[in-house]
């Protein structure tokens, strides 16, 4: 490390070296205070509840505290592998994960390469400027949104479907169509935020490519395939990794915001579970080992795919 | 670029163009839509026929807003947590960046090690709600500030970026005894002023948006965040304490007063977003070369 390195150079004068020690070890401590404060709070809230996490392999009781509760052994976790309504939750989770991956993650692909066909700059800039938008608005505000604009009495797309005699939509209760709506939900709100990655690459092609490609009589189609996809599969594939790894974990809060008593049956996911059955009926031991098994699936999964990404491509996280 | 004319090209184009306006208008319209249900009257939110455009146009859901006590007061603690957070969080994030990219530094690897467990690992949603339940953090504003002020990714970035800086400016700085902090605030902080603008940005945004703290932790309706108490107008229809006609109905109906509290959350991000925008993208597009 530098340090050591530094510490063997030859100093100027050799009178000067008691009164560079002080001042080195004077600036040790200011910067031990200076990162005191991360330490210690990662520490409490980021590795005490890690040691928490034992809870699952106990029957925890309030009375008793994390320490003092009964060892129980894999109990927990042969309870909800063995439950229905475990199953059918762990079923919506990959449900939801896998439209999200052919929809949700193509989205922002497609977004990139259509938008990168645009040449006329104010409507490309204004176009953008409108997609970003509803990245920063909350998932309260846009359910909000969501369940005004799509209402069957007062919506205003029911009205417009009606000009055209359809009778109205219960978007949000129908259970047939509530996943399509989580999905395309979360596309509405991020894909333009998501393309800017995408943007950045093509905007980092070489121009030249093209116009050696056109000599060759490639179409601007032909283009899109042999010049500009293989420039952003780099990145595709990055960003694909980290996806797969967290095809267990949905965001918390699209749908335990979208989600309404009617179709819970088609949308409960392992987050809103391990909320509503830990929290709600303090289950807590339970849904531990719930988290617990989600988390190590999830990490398997990231190293696997890591694994496999660099076999295939050569390209991985680390 | 070179530009082409042949027919399929030109067909292309033409719906090419039809789809990024369609798209454009699915996210401003029901927007608009919201904003003109907040402005019309009572009758014309129980007859449901509003459009882009208000129908008997009032201001009474934003005044009701405007007086409800337990609104203005998530109003104010929503500002509160959000300038505390985010200048917390940004202020350690750049403090622990600083002390990891120094040269003296002894115990860089350990620590870093030590932050980045905790990017791959956690002990979940139960755990954690335990630990601040037992330390007694339970409904205090500690619950909302404390457990998401760091952010590893903000401290690495930060750190790549100091490392990068020319190593001449902070020697001539310590030659003339300026002390750790000094050199921080005057000479490596306006060196990484636009990441960190882009920084306080994204957790004030962050903020603002925030809800499931309060959900989780706070029981007391004079703690709860603007967001919390949106999701609770969205759902009930209606504020804690509003006035009550003598048939003890609402004065306002419930459509205006959901969709005036909406517009009114979103006021402030709106406001800013066209300024800031630049800083966004910046961060965005930092964030995923170097996170």
């Amino acid at each position: 490390m530098n340090e050591a390195a530094s510490v063997t150079q030859p100093e100027p004068a050799l009178n000067t070296r008691p009164k560079k020690r002080k001042v080195r070890i004077k600036t040790l401590i200011s910067l031990y205070i200076l990162i005191s404060p991360m330490v210690i709070l990662l520490f409490i809230f980021k590795y005490i509840p890690m040691y928490g996490v034992i809870i699952a392999f106990k029957d925890f009781s309030v009375y008793k505290g994390i320490l003092n509760s009964d060892w129980v052994g894999f109990k927990h976790f042969e309870y909800f592998l063995t439950d229905d309504k475990f199953w059918q939750v762990m079923r919506n989770t990959l449900i939801i994960n896998c439209y999200d991956i052919i929809f949700g993650f193509t989205a922002p692909i497609v977004f990139a390469l259509l938008a990168n066909e645009i040449y006329q700059k104010t409507f490309k800039r204004v176009m953008q400027t409108i997609s970003y938008l509803p990245h920063f608005l909350s998932w309260i505000v846009v359910s909000g949104i969501f369940y005004q604009f799509l209402s069957p009495e007062t919506g205003m797309f029911n009205r417009f479907l009606g000009l055209f005699g359809f009778e109205p939509i219960y978007f949000m209760t129908e259970p047939s169509i509530f996943r399509g709506i989580l999905v395309f939900a979360d596309i509405w709100k991020n894909v333009g935020w998501s393309a800017i990655l995408y943007f950045a690459v093509i905007a980092g092609i070489d121009s030249h490519l093209y116009d050696a490609a056109w000599i060759d009589g490639a179409g601007r189609l032909r283009q899109v395939f042999v010049i500009t996809l293989p420039h952003m599969m780099p990145m595709i594939t990055l960003l694909f990794l980290l996806r797969l790894a967290s095809i267990f974990g949905i965001g918390f809060e699209r749908v335990f915001l979208m989600q309404n008593p009617l179709v819970y049956d088609v949308s409960d996911v392992i987050s809103t579970y391990v909320y509503r059955v830990g929290l709600e009926q303090a289950q807590y031991s339970l849904t531990t080992a719930i988290g617990l098994m989600e988390s190590l699936l999830g990490f398997i999964l990231l190293i696997s795919s890591n694994w496999l990404s660099k076999r295939i491509s050569g390209m991985g996280l680390y | 670029m070179i530009a082409y004319k042949t027919p399929s090209r030109i067909i292309f184009q033409t719906l090419n163009y039809t789809f990024f306006i369609v798209f454009s208008i699915s996210i401003l319209v029901p927007f608009i839509n919201a904003l003109a249900i907040s402005l019309s009257g009572y009758h014309a939110a129980v007859a449901g026929k509003i459009g882009l455009w208000p129908v008997d146009f009032q201001l009474a859901a934003y005044k009701e807003l405007a007086v409800n006590k337990t609104f203005f007061r998530s109003f104010l603690n929503t500002v509160g947590l959000t300038v505390v957070n985010t200048i917390l969080s940004v202020t350690i994030s750049l403090c622990s960046a600083y002390a990891l990219a120094h040269k003296y530094f002894i115990g860089r690897g350990v620590v870093f090690t030590y932050l980045l467990i905790t990017m791959f690992f956690s002990g979940g949603l139960i755990p954690t709600y335990l630990l601040i339940m037992e330390l007694g953090l339970g409904n205090t504003y500690w619950a909302l500030i404390l457990p998401g002020l760091i952010h590893p990714t903000y401290i690495i970035i930060y750190k790549n970026m100091i490392d990068r800086l020319p190593k001449e400016l902070m020697e001539s700085a310590e030659v003339d005894g300026a002390g750790e902090f000094s050199l921080l605030f005057r000479i490596v902080l306006p060196m990484v002023l636009p990441m960190t603008m882009a920084f306080v940005i994204f957790s004030a945004v962050a903020y603002w948006n925030e809800w499931f703290g309060v959900l989780l932790y706070i029981r007391d309706k004079s703690m709860w965040t603007l967001q919390f108490q949106l999701r609770e107008i969205l759902s009930r229809g209606a504020l804690e304490d509003q006035q009550l006609n003598p048939f003890g109905e609402t004065i306002i109906h419930p459509e205006n007063i959901k969709m005036a509290a909406l517009m009114l959350t979103i006021l402030p991000i709106i406001i800013i977003y066209p300024f800031v925008q630049k800083y966004f993208i910046h961060g965005q597009f930092v964030g995923a070369v170097k996170g």
